[in-house]
C-alpha cells in the first residue's frame, strides 16, 4: 500500500540533519527549480541524484515516485513537443504529426525539472520520520498564532490523520470482503450494479468514520485534552552540521541569485 | 450544520475527513472506462457536511499528510515538490475549494441534492481554475494548452463523482452531529 517515499531509518549525513532545516532547504530548491536556467537545473538534477544514491535511495525508489506522474508528464511533453512554434525536424507520415527541435528541447527541460522536484521530495520524506516532519510543520506554521490559527490543533490533527488513515483502508477493505462474500463480483457486474455497491461501500465508510470520530472525541474529552500549547516527542536540536548545511544553503542562494542577474 | 470550530469534536471531525480524503487515493470509483479515484468525491462531502472552515481544515490536513510523505495525492504521489510541480495548484484549489463549497451549501437550510450539485459545480470550477493557472505557469504551457491538458480529461469523472456525492451528502447531513 505504502510504497514510494517511505521513511526508512539509516545513518547518514542528512538522516541526522533537523528536520526544519532539510524542510526549508527542500522548499527554496523547490522554488530554485522552477526559477534556474536550463543548464543550472540540468546540474541540479544530477546532483541531487547523487546525493540519493550516496545515501542509499535505490533506483527503484525513485522510479516508484515517478511511475504515477508519467501519465501526466507525457502529456506535457506532448504538449511542448507538438504544438510549439518552430521548424520542424522529424515528422511522422500519414499523421501529419511534426515535432520542432525547439519544442522538444523546451519539453525535455520542463519534464527534468519535475523530475528534479521528485527526487528532492523523496529525498525529504525517506530521511525523516513523518513525527519529524509534522514537528517542522508545525515549527513553520508558528508565525501564524499571531492570526489565532491553532498550530498546536493542526499538529495534533496531521497526528489522528496519519493513524487512522491505515485505520479507515482496513475498514474499507473489510467492507469488500464482506460485499463479496455476498456474492458481489465487481468484474461481471454491470454498470449499476457498480455504482451501487460504491455507494453502499462509502456509506458504510462514513458512518463509521461519524461513530469513530464521536467516540474518540469523547474519549479525548474524557482524559482532559486542553487546546493550547502542547509538547512534542520529536525534539528539534540545530546541531554544527545543520549550521554548516544552512551555511552552505546561504551561500548557494547568494551566488544562484547573483548568476540569475548576471546572465539576465 | 454550522459547526462548532472550537468543539474537540470538529476538530476529530476535519482530522478523520482529512484521513478519508487522503485514503480516498486507494478508494477506486469503477467508472468505465478507466477507475479514478475517490478524492475530490470526499472532498465535496467533506465540505458540504463539516461546512466552509472545518472542511477547509479536513483538506488542509490532506495536504499536510501528503507533504509529511504519504503517497496520498491522486496516483501514488508524495511530498513537499508536488506542491510545487504542474499539480500543485489543484491542491491549493482542494482547500480553497472545500470553503466555498461548505459556505455555499449552508447558505439554504434544508437544501436539496440540486443545491449541493450547484455548490459542488462551483467547487470544480475553483479547483480546476487553480490548478491551470499553476499548470500553465510550472509547465509554461499557454492558458487554452493548459486546458487541454488539466482539465479536459478529467472532466467527466469529476461530474459523476459531484452526483454521487451529492446523493451521498443529502443522505447523511442528518446522521452528523458536531
Amino acid at each position: 500500500m505504502y510504497h514510494a517515499g517511505v521513511f526508512i531509518k539509516g545513518e547518514s549525513l542528512i538522516y541526522n540533519l533537523d528536520p526544519r532545516v532539510k524542510l526549508a532547504f527542500i522548499f527554496f530548491l523547490s522554488i530554485i527549480i522552477l526559477w534556474a536556467k536550463s543548464l543550472a537545473v540540468f546540474l541540479i538534477g544530477i546532483t541531487l541524484f547523487f546525493v540519493a544514491l550516496a545515501n542509499s535511495i535505490k533506483l527503484r525508489t525513485i522510479g516508484q515516485a515517478v511511475k504515477p506522474l508519467l501519465f501526466f508528464i507525457g502529456l506535457i511533453f506532448a504538449a511542448h513537443a507538438l504544438f510549439s512554434a518552430g521548424e520542424a525536424f522529424v515528422t511522422i507520415p500519414y499523421l501529419r504529426v511534426s515535432f520542432s527541435l525547439s519544442g522538444v528541447q523546451e519539453g525535455f527541460i520542463v519534464t527534468w525539472r519535475f523530475l528534479c522536484l521528485i527526487v528532492a521530495a523523496v529525498l525529504l520524506t525517506m530521511t525523516s520520520a513523518p513525527s519529524q516532519i509534522i514537528a517542522a510543520i508545525k515549527f513553520f506554521l508558528r508565525p501564524l498564532k499571531f492570526l489565532r490559527v491553532p498550530v498546536d490543533d493542526i499538529a495534533v490533527m496531521i497526528m489522528l490523520a496519519l493513524r487512522l488513515m491505515p485505520v479507515l483502508l482496513t475498514e474499507k477493505e473489510k467492507i469488500e470482503t464482506a460485499q463479496k462474500a455476498r456474492g458481489y463480483d465487481s468484474r461481471a457486474s454491470g454498470f449499476i450494479i457498480k455504482i451501487k455497491a460504491f455507494l453502499f461501500l462509502t456509506m458504510s465508510i462514513l458512518l463509521g468514520v461519524f461513530r469513530r470520530a464521536d467516540e474518540l472525541a469523547l474519549a479525548m474529552e474524557a482524559r482532559g485534552y486542553a487546546r493550547q500549547e502542547r509538547t512534542s516527542m520529536a525534539e528539534m536540536k540545530l546541531t554544527s552540521s545543520d549550521y554548516l548545511m544552512l551555511a552552505v544553503a546561504g551561500i548557494f542562494i547568494i551566488i544562484f541569485i547573483a548568476l540569475y542577474y548576471c546572465f539576465s | 450544520m454550522t459547526a462548532d470550530k472550537k468543539s474537540i469534536k470538529g476538530i476529530v471531525y476535519a482530522a478523520l475527513f482529512g484521513a478519508l480524503t487522503a485514503a480516498g487515493a486507494f478508494i477506486v470509483i469503477p467508472l468505465p472506462p478507466v477507475p479514478i479515484t475517490a478524492q475530490t468525491f470526499f472532498l465535496n462531502i467533506a465540505a458540504v457536511l463539516l461546512g466552509g472552515p472545518l472542511g477547509a481544515a479536513s483538506q488542509f490536513i490532506y495536504v499536510m499528510l501528503g507533504i509529511v510523505g504519504i503517497p496520498v495525492f491522486a496516483g501514488g504521489k508524495a511530498g513537499l515538490g508536488v506542491l510545487f510541480g504542474p499539480t500543485g495548484g489543484y491542491l491549493i484549489g482542494f482547500i480553497v475549494a472545500a470553503f466555498v463549497i461548505g459556505l455555499i451549501a449552508g447558505m439554504k437550510k434544508n437544501a436539496g441534492v440540486l443545491w449541493y450539485i450547484f455548490s459542488m459545480l462551483i467547487g470544480m470550477v475553483i479547483i480546476y481554475f487553480l490548478g491551470v493557472i499553476q499548470l500553465s505557469f510550472v509547465a509554461k504551457l499557454s492558458f487554452v494548452k493548459a486546458l487541454y491538458v488539466g482539465v479536459l480529461p478529467f472532466l467527466p469523472g469529476d461530474i459523476i463523482k459531484i452526483i454521487l456525492a451529492a446523493i451521498i451528502s443529502s443522505r447523511l447531513k442528518d446522521r452528523i452531529k458536531i
